[in-house]
């Protein structure tokens, strides 16, 4: 079942209300991920409650270059990732050869 | 109190299998990290060339999973060494630490179990996963009549082992006691679990390094035996070292992420525990996991306990050179400190890149350097917030 953008944000922002313990009307786009509390822990589960949810793989490792990367840096910048690999997937293409090397998995 | 020595070591690692293989390979800077042959995209530090078929007959294979085997392997070559060539008797104990047990035995059990429901198990699939297997065989394989046990506390567990062992001496319960630790979880299933985590480096082991991208998982077993200097001057046996003192804490602050409090505190007790000061202190075989948490929190628990002398010390981790080997760390890590007492040399950091602005010690990188120091130390710093710390003073001094 393909999802349109706003669809796909919508599940996501009640998402990183769950897995940032933050209320979902109070999350706004140009947050930065580290001023709503979020640790690298939070970070973590997260990517793995969207993972499950949308058969994404989403490049993040919790010790390098990764946790400084813009990316990750406030809710809009990880809100534009996923629904980007998202909307790949769902596209028919396969995620892209980066995002698995970078996990290592 | 008896103070506590050290007469027989045993190890099997990713870079050596036997003591003289493994000091070679630290003084060279050897690494054992490399790509796992069942899953290549995956870095590891196996046990290569382990042959069970050659250190094991067939009926005993079956009961043995293969972190057993090692610990077996291992505390046989220490027992060994010792010279204790006698069942070893009510007055000795077993204590063995490890992470995940008989894991992959575990995980085979059940992958057949799920595929098909109704196919039989082996009889011997009890003994063989029970997660006291090793302490089991050991006691069994050396006539071991005292307590034979394991200990589990994640990475710090084999460090607890030894400490456990050690205070046994000291308060006179048992004579000999042999332990360390060990671990063989290079199977898929935990590999796909560690990774959830997102703490595994894809490429290799950089310890304090700035571009650092997490642990690389390793296997194997380090034992030793531990007696009282008494027991050992009595028979006259060869010293390898003194276990001069421990101290064990738990952090009680987050199930995962390391405490400076705690471990600075861990550190402090052992140096209490041995009546040492900070100052006599030449090298540090630290906990190093190269995750951006433990180098920095180490780093900074170093700092708070030795003052302006932490710039005086050489600290490094072995973890670049046999991996992060969860339950059997705190032994390995402590024998491949004894082999840089012995051969007076600090053991290097390898694949130690460029500088982390928060971590400024002498990681000794790439390189042995030097060492003429008595007494060092071995932090072990875990998931659950278990912190070791162990001294030990070099053959030469005791």
């Amino acid at each position: 079942m393909s999802l349109d953008r706003s669809s796909i944000e919508n599940e996501l922002l009640e998402l990183f209300a769950q897995a940032f313990r933050i209320d979902r009307a109070s999350v706004s786009r140009d947050q930065g991920l580290a001023e709503l509390g979020v640790t690298s822990l939070d970070l973590v589960e997260a990517i793995f409650l969207v993972e499950d949810r949308f058969g994404v793989t989403i490049p993040f490792n919790a010790n390098g270059p990764d946790r400084a990367s813009p990316d990750f840096l406030t809710v809009g910048s990880l809100l534009e990732l996923i629904v980007s690999l998202v909307v790949a997937k769902q596209g028919g293409q396969a995620a892209p050869a980066a995002a698995a090397v970078a996990t290592g998995a | 109190m008896q103070r506590v020595v050290v007469t027989g070591r045993g190890v099997v690692s990713a870079i050596g299998r036997g003591m003289a293989e493994f000091s070679r390979a630290l003084g060279e800077g050897r690494s054992g990290i490399g790509r796992l042959s069942d899953t290549p995209h995956r870095v590891g530090a196996p046990v290569r060339e382990f042959d069970p078929g050659r250190e094991f007959d067939a009926t005993k294979l079956a009961l043995l999973d293969r972190s057993t085997q090692f610990a077996l392997v291992a505390a046989g070559d220490a027992i060994a060494e010792s010279g204790l060539d006698r069942e070893l008797g009510p007055r000795a104990a077993v204590v063995v630490g490890t992470g995940a047990g008989s894991l992959s035995s575990l995980e085979q059990s059940y992958a057949q179990f799920h595929a098909d429901r109704e196919k039989r198990l082996h009889p011997f699939t009890v003994p063989r996963v029970m997660p006291n297997a090793a302490a089991g065989q050991i006691s069994l394989a050396h006539g071991v009549t005292g307590p034979a046990f394991m200990v589990a506390t994640a990475c710090a567990s084999s460090a607890y082992a030894v400490s456990l062992g050690m205070q046994m001496i000291r308060s006179g319960a048992v004579d000999v006691a042999v332990v360390g630790g060990t671990e063989a979880c290079l199977v898929e299933g935990n590999l796909k679990a560690w990774e959830a985590l997102r703490v595994l480096a894809p490429d290799t082991c950089r310890p304090f390094s700035r571009d650092r991208r997490g642990l690389v998982l390793g296997e194997g077993a380090g034992m030793m035996v531990l007696e009282s200097l008494d027991h050992a001057r009595r028979r006259d046996a060869t010293v390898h070292g003194e276990i001069v003192g421990s101290s064990l804490n738990s952090d009680a602050h987050h199930i995962l992420i390391p405490s400076l409090d705690g471990q600075a505190a861990a550190i402090r007790g052992c140096l209490a525990d041995a009546g040492i000061a900070a100052d006599d202190i030449g090298y540090v075989n630290a906990h190093g996991t190269a995750t951006a948490a433990n180098d920095v929190t180490e780093t900074r628990a170093l700092h708070q306990v030795f003052g302006a002398a932490a710039y005086r010390l050489a600290v490094s981790s072995t973890k670049a050179m046999h991996g992060h080997t969860l339950g059997a760390g705190g032994a390995i890590e402590l024998l491949a400190t004894l082999v840089g007492l012995a051969g007076r040399f600090a053991p290097p950091t390898m694949n130690y890149t460029e500088p982390d602005p928060e971590c400024d010690l002498n990681y000794v990188p790439n390189e042995a350097q030097d060492l003429h120091c008595g007494v060092a130390l071995t932090n072990s710093f875990a998931f659950g917030g278990h912190n070791a710390v162990l001294a030990v003073r070099g053959a030469h001094w005791v």
